[in-house]
């Protein structure tokens, strides 16, 4: 039901703030903050700070991700950049650089 | 109101839902977006907004720019800044625009605010073009 989709041809330098579900196919530069659920498609570019709640990640992003539930990298993810959420799960085949913070 | 309607109708929507996008209501954004596809905004822009394709500004958007270019350009919502299209511009009911509109074919339906210049390039037929 996310409202807000960042089409795959569409690319956004700059800040994006929702409050609402964001997917992303295309590419967002800058900075994403969105309060509910960010997904970043397989074929997205993120070269940007994330936060938001759940989020899964199954495409390529730069920046440091912060969660306030749980982040999902999926088998082709890409991601550089710390990772900081309650919950973490890294598939099989998603690549991974950067620290992870569990807030224990 | 019906010069509206044949300029909808006139332009066919290239409908390919794997480029569209589409900024919902809550979305904020500040800063450039550039795009291939269709995009619809809801939410509100605060930059350029370039696109290849059609644009569809709703009733619950409002933007802020220096440059808007796409092709056609449908506006319910507001806008302040220039708009350039290589197709037809259309101004709906609850349009708030303030700027410059250019456009194949502009139209304004009944109830729409407007404060601008409008530039429409269309061939003169050959019986007027002549003179």
């Amino acid at each position: 039901m996310a409202s807000t989709v960042i089409g795959a041809n569409i690319t956004i330098e700059g800040e994006v703030i929702a409050d609402e579900d964001v997917v992303v196919q295309g590419t967002v530069r800058g900075k994403l903050s969105a309060k509910d659920g960010v997904t970043v498609e397989s074929g997205a570019v993120v070269e940007a700070d994330v936060s938001g709640g759940p989020m899964t990640l199954a495409g390529q992003v730069t920046g440091n991700v912060t969660s306030t539930d749980r982040v999902e990298l999926q088998s082709g993810a890409r991601v550089v950049g710390n990772v900081k959420a309650a919950r973490i799960t890294i598939a099989d085949g998603a690549h991974f650089k950067g620290n992870v913070d569990m807030d224990v | 109101m019906a010069q509206a309607k044949t300029s909808a109708a006139r332009h066919v929507p290239r409908s390919t839902s794997r480029d569209a996008g589409v900024l919902g209501t809550s979305v904020r954004i500040r800063g450039k977006i550039s795009g291939e596809g269709d995009l619809q905004i809801l939410g509100s822009v605060e930059g350029d907004v370039v696109v290849r394709g059609d644009l569809t500004i709703g009733e619950s958007a409002s933007i802020e720019t220096e440059n808007l270019e796409a092709q056609a350009v449908t506006i319910q919502g507001e806008v302040k800044g220039d708009v350039n299209a290589t197709g037809p511009v259309r101004l709906g009911r609850t349009a708030r625009v303030h700027g410059d509109l250019k456009g194949s074919e502009i139209s304004i339906e009944e109830g729409a605010q407007f404060a601008g210049r409008i530039e429409a390039d269309f061939e003169l037929p050959a019986s007027l073009g002549k003179r």
